[in-house]
This record gives C-alpha cells, structure tokens and sequence, in this order.
C-alpha cells in the first residue's frame, strides 16, 4: 500500500520518463491560507507549486511556464475559475488537467466538467479525493484507461435502443453522458458508484464501446430545462474501442471532459 | 406535533364506522371502501348508533353526514372526540350533502374535521370522490393537518375570506416552518388582499427555495398584474430565525452563506472562522441562537470539540448542522451523540442549504417524525424542560407507531432527569436489549450508576461506550471519576490523558487533572488551583469528602495525608474552611492516637471564634489530647461511625435521590392530555369559530365509555 505521499512522488517520477525533473501545479486560490495547505500538499510529495491569487494571475503564469495540472478556486475576484477555464481555452486548446475545488458555488459540476474542467472537488481538499483525480487525469494518454477496476461494480448498463443524436448519448475526452430514458430498467446512481457499459458508439469500427465507468453526477429533476441522465467517467475501457476513442479525440470540437448533456425539447 | 393517518394507510387493521341513512347508498360505499382494501366496516343507519358504537371501542376513522337534524350531529361526535382522551385518534370525514349549512365548516376544523366527501347517488362518481380524497392524503404525505388545511383553504376562497385565509396561512407556517406550499399560498392570500409588496417577496422566496415552485410563481404574479423586479428592502422572515451562527474557514462559504440566509429574511447573521472565536461568543452571549452551520475541520477549536463545548455550556436545543466533506464515518457516533442534527457534504449548493435549514427547522420546532419526536424529548429534558417534555412524551409515547426501544429509552432518560438513577439505570439496561440506541442508552447507565455509586458496574458501560466512540470527553471525565473512587489512580490519569490530548484548554478537563493530583498526595499550589472560587470549594470538598470516607472506615494514615494537603491547598484566607478540614484531621491524628499531631494541629485554631458551631468542639477535643499527652488520660475518641468529622457540600452538588420510586412514568403515558392545537386536523387553528358557538353545538352529549 502507498501512503499519499509516496503516491504523488511516484507520479512526480512518471514525469521523469519526458526528461523533467519533477511535475509541476499551478495553484490558483484567493485565500492565502488555503493557498498554502493546498501547495504544501503537493511540496512534500515532490512537486514543482506555483500560486497564482486570481485567474488573471494564473494565465499570466501560464505564459510562461508548463504545468501538469491546475488546481482552482472558483470564486475569485478579478477573474473567477468559470472565467478562467473559458479563458484558458482559448490560448491554449490542450491545456493541463484543471481540478476545480470549492466550499460553496451555484455552477452545477456538469456545466463546469462541459466547459472542460477534469473534476470539482469539495473545499477543504481531502487528501485521497485530489490524488485519486490527479492519478486518473495525468496518467500519459497511452496508459489511459487500461487497468481492469478491481473494486466493487454496482450494475451494468447495457444500451441497446438505436441512438438517434448525442442529445441521449455523448462522448467527452474522459467520459460520457448517458439519457435516462436510455436506461431500460430505470437506473437510481449515485455518484462515485462504478458500472460497467456496453453501449453504442460513433467514434468506434465496432460502432460499440464497452468498459467500465465511475458515475461523476447524476441529474434527475433539473429545473433548468436539461434532459435527466448520468454523468460518466472512463475508469478502463475495452480494446479495440480504446484506441479508437482516444484517436477520434482530437478531432472532438468540445472542450466537454463530461458532456452535459441536451437541453429538454 | 400532528396525527399522522398512519393508521388509515394501514388498511387490514384500520377500523371504520361509516353512517348513511339511505340503506342502498350505505351498502355502496360499503363496498365501495371494500374496493378500496378496507376490512373492517361497521355501517350505520344513524350518529346516535354510530355515537354508541364508539362509547363501546375505539374506532380510527369516523365517515359521517352533518346530520344537523338527527338527535346527535356530526359537530356534537367531533366535540366528544376532542374531548374525550380515549378517544383522541379518531378521525373524522365529513359526508357533505347538497343542502348542509355551510356555516357549520368553520366550526367542524376548528374541532379537528380533517375532511370532506362529497355526496353523490352514483357509484362511479361516490368512487371518484373517495378516490380524490386518498389522493389529497397522499399529497399531504397522510398529515392531518396539511389535508384538513387544503379543505379549509377552498373553503375560504370560495366564501371570499381573504383576511381570514391570510391569517391562517400564517398560523399554518408557524407550524410548518419554511414549507414551499404554504408559503406559495400565503403569497396568493397576500396578493388577494393587494400587498403587492409582501406578496411579491413571498413568491421570489418560494422559488428560491423551491425551483419547482418557480412557474407557479410567474403565473400567479402575471394573474395579479405584478413587475418581475424583486423589492430590494426588508425580506420576510420566511423561518421566524432571528439568530443564526455560522461557523466555516472559507470566507467564500460564509459570504454565501450569509447571502443565502438574508434573502430568507434572518435578523442577525454571526460569521466565525475558527472554532476559538466562535466559542468565545457563545460563552459570552447568554442567548441560545436558532441554528447553527459549521464546517468540520476548522483551526482553533475542532468541529467535534467546539460541537461538545457549546452543549456543555447548555445550549441542548440549538439544532446544528454540519456542512463538510471531511466528516469520516468514524466521526459519525460523536456527531450524532453531541446532538449534530444533519450533516451535509460539500460543495453545497443553493437548493440543499435551504432543504437542509427548513428540515431542521420543522424538526426543532414542530418534528413531524418519530425519531425528531424524540429528539426533541431528549433535549428538553436536557434542559430539565420537564413539564413542555411531559405533554410531548405522552403524545410519542401513546401513538401505536412508536417502536418498543423509543419508549424505554425516553422512559430511562426521563427517570435519569428528575434524579432516579436506580431505576434509570435499570430501564435503560431494558432499552439497550429491546434495539434501543446503544450509545446513548451504555452512556446513560454508567452516568446513573455513578450516581447511586456503583462504580464498577458503571465502569462496565462507560468503558464500553468509549470503546466505540474515545472522543467524548465528558464520558471520559465520569470514567476518571469512576477510577478515582475506586482507587485506580493510573486508569483515572490515563482517561485524563486522552481528554487533554483532545481539548488541552478544557476547565473540566483541568479540573479532574487537580482531583486526581490530590488523591495521589501531592498538594496543590495556591496560585493554580484556588483562582477560581467555585472551583476551589468544588475541589476542597471533594478531597475532604474523600479523607472523611477514608478516615470512618479506618484507613487513618491516608486519611491523614489527604487532610493535610486538603488544607495545604486551602487559600489563607479561607479561614472558615481551614478550620473545618483541620479539625477534622486533628481527630484524625486522634483516632490514630497520636496526640501530639492533635494537639499541633489545633493550637493552630486557637484564635478561633467563639461563636463558631466548631468551637465547643475543638476546645474539648484540644482538652482530651492535652490529657493524654501530659499523661493524664489516654486518648479515647469517638468510634468514627458515629461520624463526627465534618462534610462539606460542594457548590455545585444536588443529593441523588434514592427514595422509593413510584412508578410515574406509567401514570404520566396513561393519564389524560388535553388535545393541542393543530394535534389532528386543524385543531383550533382555524379560530373564526372562537366568535360565536355554533348552534349544532348548544346540547352536550354525555359520553359514558365502556372500556
């Protein structure tokens, strides 16, 4: 068993394999205090911090340097975290995994994981939820999605109905949004709940995907006009749909990690 | 706290009387409830046979006409079931006819009328009607209360009552605290009577709390021709919340937070952002706030140690909450023990605050479950609240819902409240074997049996609650004080250990560290101990209390040894009780025959007043050591059973009660309780009736029970 702090250091040793010495995070936080516990986290597990009070302050900083992940407040003077992520996109279209954090906020997670945020953590930071996000989101591409999930699986979805648009289906760059009314029987998820997926899928040859998935958010009664459905996260996916997905990635026009899903007709 | 139908859902045990003249139509709705799965029907032709029925058993649905003209009218029977404590869970439903008085309405809720059927000869269209009617009980979630209010309500509207609808919209949210659908409707009678202002504030805090509010909103201001704009001034103090104390590092979360309990129109909002500052206000400011939200991890004081502090300071009642992520389910026992009401993860957003706020609100105030019931129970014992928790336990206690262990339980912590530890101790041991809460019930017996004294049956409990949860520090004290009494000295300072590892800075904690100091011998400075004057009697007694025990039952060296440091730790000018723990220890020295000790000590009272009620008393004792050490005569003193040393009371002690108990509990659950408001239906809260009596209720119809 690896303690926490062995676990960032062995990821800080991944990075070794591209020729850096140690991985580096871009902590953006208005609150000094937070700021520190925050990157001293990550310094005693052998990480490169550099803290940015805002998200002006942070794209600044990002001008200049490479970071392997950023971690965000939301609420922020001068430019807010939603802010910045729209910001950020624009100058860099392959940017760094961002994990948000945050006590209290009115975005919904899957507005925030649709603009291309990797994760909203709650604040304070428990320990095991940021590294367990950091290991899935800076894992390299190639090893993405290959390890069987050994722990406890709730159900399995199977998708069977022709799909008729990506309003019921949607596939993002770390996971996918499914329609209830796709599920046949009506699923109850909760979230941090494991499933595994036959499901169809345009990015494949086999016009299928099938894997296994952590369930992100799930929205049922949503005022706001979006179709009720789950929110899911590539945990391992199925050969050959795991190559074909990752390479049809690129060409996604989206920044969506999660998809949101449509809005109700 | 409202009826719930429980007993209608039930529909193989549920009993009904159901009254038609009209055999034909009475045989139809006979079977017409068949359809409907109920079983147990008794038909009457007539009120008055249905009135004896009821004077012989029971019933728990009552299905009548008014009957205005009958000898004995549906107002008359609903009289008696207000009146009459066996017959307190009885419902009725109102059979309305084409032709009743309407004016006999008013009357009918305020006597408790929960519902109305309407007439009909048709079968199918009586089945829609009695359809409708488990349909309305449904919505209501089988409340009493909210189904006779929906009656109420049309009724009102229909007869253009608009000042009155208003009144008892208020009155029903002073009930139900919060609750979208009355403030939705309060908003309209609002509207109705052109306080377009007021009405407008409603709607915009409806739909905030409730999104699935918000289009019946926009209809209901575009029906009354209002502006969307929200009115910036004064919100209306949708939950009666004056004081609200919130307590969070994260100044983001308190600005929300602060935002969020404004728009609900809270008077007074305290932010915290740690523990110690939080603490200091509570223990400063005398008045108990509404509410309380904290975040688990906090700097200063921790969540768990600052939770346990406030209650110890006697805020039993407060509901708080806990809104974090970091709360581990092995924190989950101390949480629920030191009274945390809910406990909500992060982030949070709009809609769970105000679902979480308005459920504790209704749970403290008016709690509509079982489990809130009790709570609410516990706490006003707690507070030694003994009479508002009498009327309270007889409501929960009689009600056939209430599971077996609910009953001991309280049972065990009502008898622990007015002092009867023996038999708390013995009820709670039955609670524990019948699935009551282990915790709470481990804890309760070994507090009681440290009371009567019995220290080793006590420590069985206490250790065993602590096995399961270690950070209750005032378990951990009584498990000291336990130890101390049994002379385990090492285990008493171990508990100690453990709670200032916990909450270094705790007088309590501190208190029984001096407690356990003195047992061991070793004197107290003056400077530490004595600054407190309540503290220092508290201790003094304590050590001197100890010596005495140890002195009638002849241990004289450790009795010795613990009276000289008692007084060593005695402040100089405390003469009085100097005086007391020195003479003591002189007859002490004297049962040990060892004058001269005796007489050292009391030359050192020789300047002693006169009037002091010790004075005879040390002169003759000073006299009998004198004579023995001159030789005279040996030193004969009182057999120490006949218990001349002196005890003296500590400041905050009460005497355990250990008269014979009579058993009332039992009288208190069976004795007869007048019905409360809003009890079942809408009982006296619809008060337009209090003006005038109506005339169907001029003759009272004595009711003769015959079980």
């Amino acid at each position: 068993m690896f303690s926490n702090s062995d676990l960032l250091r062995r990821l800080g040793g991944l990075s070794m394999q591209n020729g850096k010495t140690r991985q580096s995070v871009l902590i953006v936080e208005d609150q000094a205090y937070m700021r520190e516990i925050v990157a001293e986290d990550f310094s005693i597990s052998g990480w490169e911090t550099v803290q940015a009070e805002h998200g002006e302050e942070a794209l600044a900083k990002l001008q200049g340097s490479e970071f392997d992940l950023i971690v965000s407040d939301i609420r922020m003077p001068v430019m807010d975290g939603a802010k910045f992520l729209d910001e950020l996109r624009k100058t860099h279209r392959h940017h760094p995994p961002l994990i948000f954090m945050t006590g209290y906020t009115d975005l919904k997670i899957y507005d925030l994981l649709d603009r291309g945020a990797h994760a909203v953590l709650a604040k304070p930071l428990e320990l095991a939820n940021l590294l367990s996000s950091v290991k899935d989101f800076t894992t390299l591409k190639d090893q993405r999605w290959t390890q069987i999930h050994t722990g406890p699986i709730n159900d399995h979805i199977v998708v069977t109905s022709s799909v008729e648009n990506s309003s019921q289906l949607d596939f993002g760059q770390e996971g996918f949004f499914v329609a209830n009314e796709l599920l046949n029987p009506s699923k109850n998820f909760e979230p941090n709940q494991f499933v595994s997926f036959e499901i169809p899928c345009p990015h494949t040859a086999t016009a299928k995907l099938s894997g296994i998935g952590k369930i992100v958010w799930s929205r049922q009664n949503d005022f706001a006009k979006m179709i009720p459905g789950y929110g899911i996260q590539y945990i391992y996916l199925d050969e050959p749909g795991r190559s074909d997905l990752i390479n049809s990635m690129a060409s996604f026009d989206r920044p969506a990690t999660i998809p949101i899903g449509s809005k109700k007709a | 706290m409202s009826l719930k139908f429980g007993k209608l859902r039930n529909k193989q045990t549920c009993s009904i009387i159901l009254i038609e003249p009209a055999s034909v139509l009475r045989h139809t709705m006979f079977e017409i409830l068949k359809d409907f799965k109920y079983e147990r029907v008794k038909s009457v032709a007539t009120t008055k046979e249905a009135f004896q029925l009821l004077e012989h058993e029971p019933f728990d649905w009552v299905i009548a006409p008014l009957a205005a003209s009958e000898s004995i009218n549906a107002l008359q029977i609903l009289k008696t079931i207000s009146t009459q404590p066996k017959l307190k869970q009885t419902f009725m439903t109102l059979i309305w006819n084409e032709g009743d008085d309407e004016n006999a309405l008013p009357h009918a809720f305020d006597l408790g009328l929960t519902s109305i059927l309407q007439k009909s000869f048709a079968k199918d269209s009586l089945a829609e009607s009695f359809k409708l009617l488990f349909t309305k009980f449904e919505q209501c979630n089988w409340d009493s209360t909210l189904v006779a209010a929906e009656y109420i309500r049309q009724y009102l509207i229909r007869k253009n009552l608009r000042e009155q609808r208003q009144q008892f919209e208020e009155s029903l949210l002073k009930l139900y605290p919060g609750l979208p659908a009355i403030l939705y409707n309060l908003a309209e009678s609002e509207l109705a009577l052109d306080h377009r202002e007021k009405g407008l504030q409603l709607t915009t805090q409806v739909s905030l709390i409730d999104e699935s509010y918000a289009s019946r909103c926009r209809q209901l201001r575009l029906a009354y021709k209002c502006e969307e704009s929200e009115s910036p001034d004064a919100k209306q103090n949708v939950l009666a919340l004056e004081c609200v104390v919130v307590i969070d590092p994260d100044t983001d979360v308190l600005f929300h937070m602060r935002e969020l309990l404004e728009k609900i129109g809270v008077t007074s909002i305290e932010t915290f952002e740690s523990g110690t500052a939080a603490f200091e206000w509570f223990a400063t400011n005398p008045r108990q706030p509404d509410l309380v939200i904290m975040e688990w991890k906090i700097p200063g004081l921790t969540g768990g140690i600052l939770i346990q502090r406030i209650r110890a300071l006697g805020h039993h009642q407060v509901p708080i909450v806990v809104v974090s992520s970091l709360v581990k389910t092995g924190d989950a026992h101390i949480i629920s023990e030191m009274g945390v009401d809910a406990c909500v993860a992060k982030p949070i957003d709009r809609e769970s605050f105000y679902k979480l706020i308005f459920q504790e609100m209704q749970n403290a105030r008016r709690p509509l479950d079982e489990r809130a019931k009790y709570k609410k129970i516990k706490r006003l014992l707690q507070v030694g609240n003994i009479t508002e928790a009498q009327s309270k336990i007889a409501a929960l206690c009689k009600s056939p819902e209430t599971s077996l262990a609910i009953r001991k339980e309280i049972e065990a912590i009502y008898y622990a409240t007015k002092g009867k530890y023996q038999k708390a101790a013995d009820i709670g041991i039955e609670a524990i074997k019948v699935g009551g809460d282990v915790l709470t019930l481990l804890t309760l017996v070994g507090k009681s049996l440290l009371k009567v004294g019995d220290f080793e049956r006590a420590l069985k409990y206490l250790d065993k609650a602590n096995s399961i949860c270690p950070s209750n520090i005032e378990r951990l004290l009584n498990i000291a004080e336990a130890n101390i009494q049994l002379d385990r000295l090492d285990a008493a300072q171990d508990a100690i250990s453990n709670s200032k590892m916990l909450d270094p800075s705790n007088v309590d904690v501190q208190q029984m560290e001096r407690k356990v100091k003195i047992v061991k011998g070793e004197a107290l400075t003056q400077t530490n101990a004595m600054n407190d004057r309540e503290f220092g009697r508290d201790i003094i007694s304590y050590m001197n209390n100890r010596a005495v025990a140890l002195s009638r039952t002849k241990r004289l060296d450790d009795a010795t040894k613990l009276y000289q440091s008692t007084v060593d730790s005695i402040p100089s000018n405390w003469q009085a009780l100097r005086d007391v723990v020195n003479y003591n220890l002189a007859l002490a020295y004297s049962r040990q025959n060892n004058a001269q000790k005796a007489v050292e000590v009391l030359e050192q009272m020789a300047n002693m007043n006169e009037m002091s009620p010790l004075f005879k008393r040390v002169k003759s004792l000073r006299e009998k050591a004198m004579n023995a050490l001159s030789g005279k005569a040996e030193l004969v003193v009182n057999d120490p059973a006949k218990a001349d040393d002196f005890v003296v009371s500590a400041p905050s002690e009460t005497p355990a009660d250990s008269t014979e108990v009579e058993d009332h509990f039992t009288q208190l659950v069976i004795e007869p309780t007048e019905l409360q408001p809003a009890e079942i239906g809408c009982y006296q809260v619809f008060q337009i009736a209090a003006l005038e009596t109506s005339p169907l209720l001029e003759q009272t119809i004595a009711f003769k029970p015959k079980f």
